[in-house]
């Protein structure tokens, strides 16, 4: 990964009463944002693609994908996908191509993989098993 | 929330599904609460990582669509397991609706944004290895089965 530009940081502040830890069921959505020297932007996903977790991102996610051209979403670090978590992406998607620019996803685990290939989201946002992956396509 | 397990309330009325049931008020701040106690049944019923995973995808979709569409007041919820399956069975005092017969959505066109909507019945037909939904006193009772997968 190139030069550290900023990070910017989003947390969702869940009540306390969301605060179990019991399980997987942890109602925390963390995104940070990467600039690299390569002129791409890495976001990086932590916790529940749920309903919490897409509007924790949600308006972060619409102000990145208005203002950029190359985008990696990073989801090796999320455990949970729904559809509420799908529209976030496929809104940020269309955004970004509607300038000419690009928004793929890299890292997914398993689950999380099995969810945007059900949903047809892989079929118009491309999917890469790593960031190097992701990062080369976006370069070429 | 409403309550826990063994707490049927009057606005909801128990569908003969043995006793390990909950009943939740049915609103977004609740669902945290009732994925875990789905997640807490799972580990209860030895129900492992990828088909709880599943389940957990199938609630969050069809609670949040009973809650933004439905109207409903509360939803009650209960999980049982048979040697190759996990039946997951969803109640709500809701309009009533038909999840079945609703149309599933996938992601056709290029970023078409309009198939969004329909994308959440779509996983849980997916998902769902059976689904079956009848209307009964008032109430929509759905019931998912979902193959157990091996971890």
């Amino acid at each position: 990964m190139g030069h550290l530009a900023f990070v910017v940081k989003v947390s969702y502040a869940a009540p306390k009463s969301e605060l179990f830890t019991l399980g997987q069921v942890v109602a925390l959505m963390d995104m940070q944002v990467v600039e690299t020297e390569a002129g791409l932007t890495h976001i990086v996903l932590d916790g529940r693609m749920d309903v919490a977790g897409a509007q924790a991102v949600d308006l972060k996610f619409s102000v990145l994908a208005g203002s950029r051209k190359k985008i990696i979403v990073d989801m090796a670090k999320v455990s949970f996908l729904a559809s509420m978590g799908l529209r976030t992406l496929m809104f940020s998607a269309k955004t970004v191509a509607k300038k000419g620019g690009d928004m793929v996803i890299c890292g997914a685990d398993e689950n999380v993989e099995k969810v945007l290939r059900m949903s047809g989201v892989d079929e118009v946002i491309r999917i890469f098993p790593d960031f190097e992956a992701a990062a080369s396509a976006l370069s070429a | 929330m409403t309550g826990g397990v063994d707490q049927p309330t009057d606005a909801i009325t128990p569908t003969g599904d043995g006793a390990q049931a909950a009943v939740f008020d049915a609103n977004l701040d609740t669902l945290p609460a009732a994925n875990l106690w789905l997640s807490a049944r799972c580990a209860a019923l030895n129900i492992v990582a990828k088909t709880a995973f599943a389940l957990e995808l199938c609630l969050e979709e069809i609670f949040v669509n009973v809650v933004i569409h439905g109207g409903a007041g509360h939803v009650r919820l209960s999980l049982e397991r048979d040697q190759d399956s996990a039946v997951l069975r969803i109640a709500d005092d809701g309009r009533a609706f038909d999840t079945v017969a609703a149309p599933a959505q996938r992601v056709k066109d290029p970023l078409d944004t309009n198939a969004i909507g329909g994308l959440g019945i779509g996983l849980v037909k997916q998902f769902a290895r059976a689904l079956h939904y009848s209307r009964e006193k008032d109430m929509n009772c759905l019931t998912l089965e979902i193959a157990l997968i091996a971890p």
